[in-house]
C-alpha cells in the first residue's frame, strides 16, 4: 500500500540533495492503465535497434541490450523526482547519424559516439547544477535555433530517401505506413472525427503504434520482409558482449581529446533541440496541476537536467546509444497528463502514472514474442519515425523563426547542417547572423507572426 | 500586476525609434523527444519594440510603468494575476543587447 499524500501537498518522498526519491508501490500507487499504455508502446522504442545495427554494426542481441539498459534508465526520472515520461532526442538522431558516419565503422565510430554522449551528459549535469541552460539558449539567435531544428528535419528525411537508403529497401511498406501515419497524426479530417468516436480517440492516443502494427501485416504481404518467426520466452539481451566489445570497459579505448572537441558542435545542436522539452514539460505539468488541487507537483528543470545528464553519462559508459537520452516523450506525457486530469481515481499521483508507463515499456522489451513479432519490420518502423519527426521538425523549425530574415538564415543553415554536419551548419548560421543582423535595427524587421495576425484581422 | 521596467529599456526604445514594447505569445510545439503522437500547442512570450498601430487594443492589453508603454498579448494578460510581477530588462548577448521579459508563463492549449 503506497504512502498517503496530504491533500494539496507533494507526493511523499525521501529527500536526497537536489533529488526527491520515490520508490514504486511505496511512495506512489502503481497505475495499471498507464502500465498497459506503456506496454503497448514498447514497440516504438524497439525502433532504435535498426539504427544501432546499421550505423554502429551492432548485432541484434547487443542492440537490444542497449534498448533494455536505456529502458531501465527511463525509470530514473520518476525515481529521482522528475514527474515526466522521458524519451530520446529524436530530432537530433539524424544529425548524430551523419556525425558518426564521418568516422570509420568500428572502434573509431564507437569512440566518437561515446565522446559525444559523455559530453552531452556532462553538459546537462553542469547546466543542471548552475541553472544556466536558459541563459545559454537565450543567447542563441532565433534564426539559429530555427536552423538547427529545420536541419534536423531535412536530415531525417534524407537518411530515409538518400539513394540506396531505407526507402529503396521497403518502398511499398514505407509509402503505405507513412501515409497512414501522416493521416492519423496530422490530417485535419482525422482531427475533426477522432473526438466523436471512442475507438478513433484511442487510436489517436497511440501515436505511431498503429503504423507499426500495419507494417507487421503489410510488409510481409508485399514481400519486402519475411513473416515474423515468433519465439516464446524472455528476451536475452547480450550485456556481456555489449560491455566487452562495445564500451570503454572492453574493446573500445577511451576517446581522444580531439574526438571530444570535434563532437562539441553536435553536442550544442542536440542541447538546443532538447531544450524545448524543458519548456513543454513545465507547461504540461502546470496545466495538469490546475485540474487537481490534491497534489502539488514540483517540476524543476535543473533537476531534470541532472537526471537526463546522468542517463547520457551512464549510457556513454555502459551502452552508447544513437538515440540519446532526452528529457521528454511529449506525446506520452500528454496522454499521462490527460488521464491525470480525470481525477484521483483515474491516477492518484502524476509520479504513479509516469512511472507505470515506463515500467510498461520496460516489460515489453523483455517479452520475446513482442520483440520477435516486430523484428522484421523494425527498419520500416524506424523510417516511419524519422519521416514523422522530419515533418514535425520542419514545422517546429519554421515556428521558431520570428522574422523573415530568421527564416532565410534558418533555411540555408538547415540545408548545410543536413548535408555537411553540425560544425558546418553552426558556422554557417553564425556567419549569416552576423552578416544580416549586425548592428540590428528591429524597426526594419518583417515579423512572420505579425503578418499572420494581420491576415486574421482582415478575415475577421 | 506589477510591471517593472529595468534600467536601459527606455534608452533601447529611444535608440530604435520605438513607441512601445509589445509582448506576443508565439505558438510552439514539440521540438525534441519522439514526436510520434498527438502533442499540444503551447505559447511562449516574445518581446519586441514597435510603433503603435491601429487595432492593437483588440489584441493587446495596455500597461505602463516609468513612462514606458507595454502591450501584452491578451492570451497572456488574462493569465497574469494581481500579485504577479512582470519585468522587462535588457539582456547582453556577447556584443549586442536585446530586450527580454520575465514573469509571463508559458500557456498550454
Amino acid at each position: 500500500m503506497a504512502m498517503k499524500r496530504e491533500y494539496g501537498k507533494e507526493q511523499p518522498y525521501i529527500p536526497a540533495g537536489p533529488f526527491k526519491i520515490r520508490f514504486p508501490f511505496i511512495h506512489y500507487r502503481f497505475e495499471f492503465a498507464d502500465y498497459i499504455q506503456g506496454f503497448l508502446m514498447c514497440a516504438v522504442c524497439l525502433g532504435a535497434i535498426p539504427m544501432l545495427q546499421e550505423y554502429l554494426g551492432m548485432p541484434f542481441e547487443v542492440a537490444i541490450a542497449i534498448v533494455v539498459l536505456n529502458g531501465a534508465l527511463y525509470c530514473l526520472h520518476t525515481f529521482l523526482g522528475d514527474p515526466v515520461v522521458p524519451g530520446w532526442v529524436t530530432p537530433a538522431i539524424p544529425l548524430l547519424m551523419i556525425y558518426v558516419s564521418q568516422f570509420e565503422m568500428g572502434v573509431e565510430r564507437m569512440q566518437a559516439l561515446i565522446a559525444f554522449e559523455l559530453s552531452l551528459g556532462l553538459l546537462a549535469i553542469i547546466l543542471g547544477i548552475t541553472g544556466l541552460g536558459k541563459k545559454i539558449v537565450s543567447a542563441v539567435p532565433n534564426a539559429m535555433q530555427s536552423g538547427i531544428i529545420l536541419g534536423s528535419g531535412f536530415a531525417a528525411v534524407m537518411v530515409i530517401f538518400n539513394a540506396g537508403a531505407r526507402f529503396d529497401s521497403f518502398p511499398i511498406s514505407i509509402t503505405v505506413c507513412i501515409g497512414v501515419g501522416f493521416y492519423l497524426l496530422f490530417s485535419t479530417h482525422f482531427k475533426s472525427i477522432r473526438d466523436k468516436n471512442k475507438l478513433l480517440k484511442v487510436l489517436s492516443s497511440l501515436g505511431i503504434l498503429p503504423v507499426i502494427v500495419l507494417a507487421v501485416i503489410i510488409a510481409p504481404l508485399v514481400g519486402e520482409v519475411p513473416w515474423p518467426e515468433i519465439e516464446w520466452g524472455i528476451t536475452k539481451p547480450a550485456f556481456g558482449a555489449l560491455w566487452s566489445e562495445w564500451t570503454i570497459f572492453g574493446a573500445i579505448p577511451f576517446p581522444s581529446l580531439g574526438m571530444f572537441i570535434s563532437g562539441l558542435p553536435m553536442v550544442f545542436s542536440a542541447y538546443i533541440v532538447l531544450f524545448g522539452d524543458m519548456i513543454q514539460s513545465r507547461a504540461l505539468i502546470e496545466d495538469a496541476e490546475k485540474f487537481r488541487g490534491d497534489e502539488h507537483i514540483d517540476y524543476n528543470s535543473n533537476r531534470s537536467h541532472l537526471v537526463f545528464g546522468l542517463r547520457n553519462t551512464i549510457m556513454s559508459f555502459f551502452g552508447p546509444d544513437i538515440t540519446m537520452c532526452g528529457p521528454l516523450w511529449a506525446a506520452m506525457q500528454v496522454v499521462v497528463c490527460e488521464r491525470y486530469k480525470q481525477g484521483r481515481k483515474a491516477m492518484d499521483s502524476i509520479f504513479g502514472g509516469a512511472a507505470s508507463f515506463r515500467f510498461g515499456t520496460f516489460t515489453g522489451y523483455l517479452i520475446l514474442p513482442i520483440v520477435t513479432l516486430v523484428k522484421p519490420i523494425l527498419g520500416i518502423a524506424l523510417a516511419s519515425t524519422m519521416l514523422i519527426q522530419g515533418y514535425v521538425s520542419v514545422r517546429v523549425g519554421v515556428m521558431k523563426a520570428r522574422t523573415f530574415n530568421d527564416l532565410g538564415i534558418a533555411g540555408v543553415m538547415g540545408a548545410v547542417l543536413a548535408t555537411r554536419g553540425a560544425a558546418w551548419g553552426l558556422a554557417t548560421g553564425i556567419v549569416l547572423c552576423i552578416l544580416i543582423n549586425i548592428f540590428h535595427k528591429p524597426e526594419y524587421d518583417t515579423l512572420i507572426f505579425e503578418e499572420n495576425k494581420t491576415a486574421e484581422q482582415k478575415t475577421a | 500586476m506589477k510591471l517593472i521596467i529595468e534600467k536601459g529599456v527606455k534608452e533601447y526604445l529611444k535608440k530604435h525609434d520605438a513607441e512601445c514594447i509589445v509582448i506576443d505569445m508565439i505558438k510552439d510545439e514539440t521540438s525534441g523527444g519522439c514526436s510520434c503522437g498527438i502533442t499540444k500547442k503551447y505559447y511562449t512570450p516574445y518581446i519586441r519594440v514597435s510603433k503603435e498601430k491601429d487595432n492593437m487594443s483588440k489584441k493587446y492589453a495596455e500597461y505602463e510603468a516609468d513612462g514606458v508603454k507595454v502591450l501584452i498579448d491578451n492570451k497572456a494578460s488574462s493569465q497574469i494575476g494581481n500579485a504577479d510581477t512582470v519585468t522587462v530588462f535588457i539582456e547582453k548577448v556577447f556584443f549586442s543587447k536585446k530586450l527580454n521579459v520575465e514573469g509571463i508563463k508559458t500557456i498550454i492549449e
